[in-house]
């Protein structure tokens, strides 16, 4: 019964609070990225102070065993954290998007080959292979994004392809059919706009899957070497004994700052589910109980 | 120019599950120019199969043999772009249940524009004038209002005039207009019977219904389909004043004008046809010969086609 108290504590809260939290958090990683430069006071490679200096007023949270100032890198290394997770949800939505719609709409033969290639797509073990990829091809951040995207696109590919397998089979897409407007048209101008809602909050949790992935490839050592990330940072730290040092204010900030947009994204997530299904609404749960 | 519509030995077979289901039945139909032919039947019987058999807007795993040709091409053997293209403008369609046949999230006038920016080539303000004058055309009054309006904000009578309205953009010399009075109220049903009948003037239409008094309204010769074959086509006056076959009696005789007399049990399912006379365990006449054997359908009298023993 712990898990009925539980939820019965749950309808009390309001998803809306935890999107726009999240939100918040997001919204304010995006404009540290971008406003970078102007938020530090070295830049990120330059060796500007003592080699494992303390946090102090020159250098808030003092200076790795290079000498380089760690506040600067982990405020620049927003970007690259942020580029993989978003980019690589774009590229895998959209390759999910475009080969789910097809496969929902046009049903048959052409759902049976796309399924069977996404189920075969989502058998290979996506961080092991994108490991080898990366020691052997060095790729960049981008690539590394794209490679994960295409990795990860059946994931999304199978939710709106049972999506649009439904709604391809509603009267009014039939009667489209019958106007005589094509297939593409359809897809794009009837079929999208009614799975909009859930690219969406796929779109976000696949943004947060890929961020993490994207740390971890850098913790493993195998990022692009000429990006500061995250996930090289805590690599760094680890390996130059920080830990050893009980050097907490350097392996400790850039942990917690992923922790920190992953439970961000997970909430916008969380939140646009709600809106996106009733359902989940607690005033439902009510009227309903 | 146009010499109607052919439909010879027409066979419609899907799978649903492990069973086969054989809808159409060597179905053989002609509706010349001008001409409007009444489909009639029970629910289930397959006249929605046979008008998207015609429109080829089955599932593509669906099994279709015979042919069908349309003023002179033939549906069944062109490409599927060729039929794209034939769509809505040679033969249009009002497809059942105009409530979800519209895209509830797009206005009604986007939804008309588009047939029109696609069969006219129009766009803009040239659109946006010839959906006024389609939905005028079709009876909806003040347009130029009601054409920002979404699907749910329009009674049903309303949305059915706009789905003859998006059937009409591009201007097509055959329709199909599968049950179009289906639920909705008399009076509302007889101002849609008598726009179809406006609209089809110079049009030869396949009118599906199973409301006998709107075909007698509509129709030139009717056809009676059960459990997926044609069991009597005559001209309307023959079918009322004379039917020939026990079903199509049974029909007449289960009007409300006739005296609401239903006819006794149900057909057999389209997934286990009988391998006699497919009507024997529901007809009053029915004889040995009828639960073994198939009848075939014959010219009874001149233009008046029966698919029953007693007149052989």
């Amino acid at each position: 019964m712990a898990w009925q108290i539980l939820a019965s504590g749950w309808d009390l809260m309001d998803r809306e609070i935890f999107f726009r939290a999240g939100l918040a958090i997001i919204g304010s990683a995006m404009l540290i990225a971008i406003f970078a430069p102007f938020l530090t006071a070295y830049a990120p490679d330059e060796f500007c102070g003592m080699p494992l200096s303390e946090p102090s007023s020159d250098h808030l949270l003092g200076t790795n065993d290079l000498g380089q100032d760690i506040f600067s890198r982990l405020i620049y290394g927003t970007r690259a954290t942020l580029i993989i997770g978003f980019l690589g949800a774009l590229i895998g939505v959209a390759t999910g998007t475009l080969i789910g719609t097809v496969a929902g709409y046009y049903g048959g033969r052409t759902d049976e080959v796309i399924s069977r290639f996404m189920d075969v797509m989502m058998t290979i073990p996506a961080f092991p292979l994108l490991l080898v990829l990366s020691v052997l091809l060095s790729p960049g951040i981008y690539v590394i994004s794209l490679l994960m995207g295409l990795l990860g696109g059946s994931h999304s590919g199978r939710v709106i392809r049972s999506q649009v397998l439904s709604i391809a089979e509603t009267n009014h897409i039939l009667g489209s059919r019958a106007l005589g407007l094509s297939d593409a048209y359809i897809m794009a101008r009837h079929i999208l706009p009614n799975i909009m809602p859930l690219i969406t909050v796929k779109y976000v949790f696949s943004a947060q899957a890929f961020m993490l992935m994207g740390v971890g490839l850098g913790f493993l050592g195998i990022g692009d070497v000429s990006v500061i990330d995250w996930g090289q940072m805590i690599n760094h730290a680890y390996s130059s004994g920080a830990f050893a040092l009980g050097m907490w204010w350097w392996i400790g900030p850039p942990g917690l700052a992923v922790t920190v947009l992953s439970i961000g994204l997970a909430m916008i997530g969380f939140g646009l589910e709600e809106r996106l299904n009733p359902r989940l609404s607690h005033r439902n749960v009510e009227a309903t109980a | 120019m146009s010499d109607g519509l052919r439909i010879r030995g027409l066979e419609v077979t899907f799978m649903n599950g492990q069973e086969k289901v054989r809808a159409v039945n060597s179905v053989d139909l002609c509706i010349h120019s001008g001409e409007k032919l009444g489909l009639i039947g029970e629910t289930g019987c397959g006249k929605t199969i046979l008008g998207m058999a015609i429109m080829r807007l089955l599932n593509p795993d669906t099994l279709i043999r015979g042919q069908i040709t349309c003023n002179g091409t033939s549906i069944t053997s062109i490409s599927e772009e060729e039929m794209r293209q034939m769509r809505g403008r040679e033969i249009a369609m009002i497809i059942q249940q105009s409530l979800t046949s519209l895209n509830p999230v797009i206005t009604v006038g986007r939804q008309i524009a588009e047939a029109v920016e696609l069969h006219q080539g129009l766009s803009g303000r040239e659109a946006r004038a010839e959906v006024i004058r389609l939905l005028s055309e079709v009876g909806i009054p003040d347009p130029e209002i009601r054409l920002d309006c979404y699907p749910h904000e329009f009674s049903g009578g309303m949305n059915e005039r706009v789905m003859i309205a998006m059937a009409l953009a591009g201007n097509p010399s055959f329709l199909i207009a599968d049950e179009p009075t289906t639920g909705l109220d008399t009076t509302v049903k007889n101002r849609i019977i008598s726009l179809l009948k406006d609209i089809s003037h110079e049009r030869s239409m396949l009118f599906i219904t199973h409301d006998l008094a709107a075909a007698a309204e509509i129709c030139d010769r009717i056809a009676v389909m059960y459990c997926g074959e044609i069991v009597e086509c005559a001209t309307t006056e023959d079918i009322f004043r004379a039917p020939l076959h026990p079903y199509t009696q049974g029909l007449l005789a289960s009007m409300p004008q006739r005296g609401l007399r239903p006819i006794r049990g149900t057909g057999p399912s389209l997934a286990a046809v009988p391998p006699g006379c497919r009507f024997c365990n529901r007809c009053r006449e029915s004889r040995d010969c009828c639960t073994t054997e198939h009848p075939e359908l014959r010219e009874k009298r001149k233009g008046h086609y029966v698919r029953c023993f007693l007149y052989d």
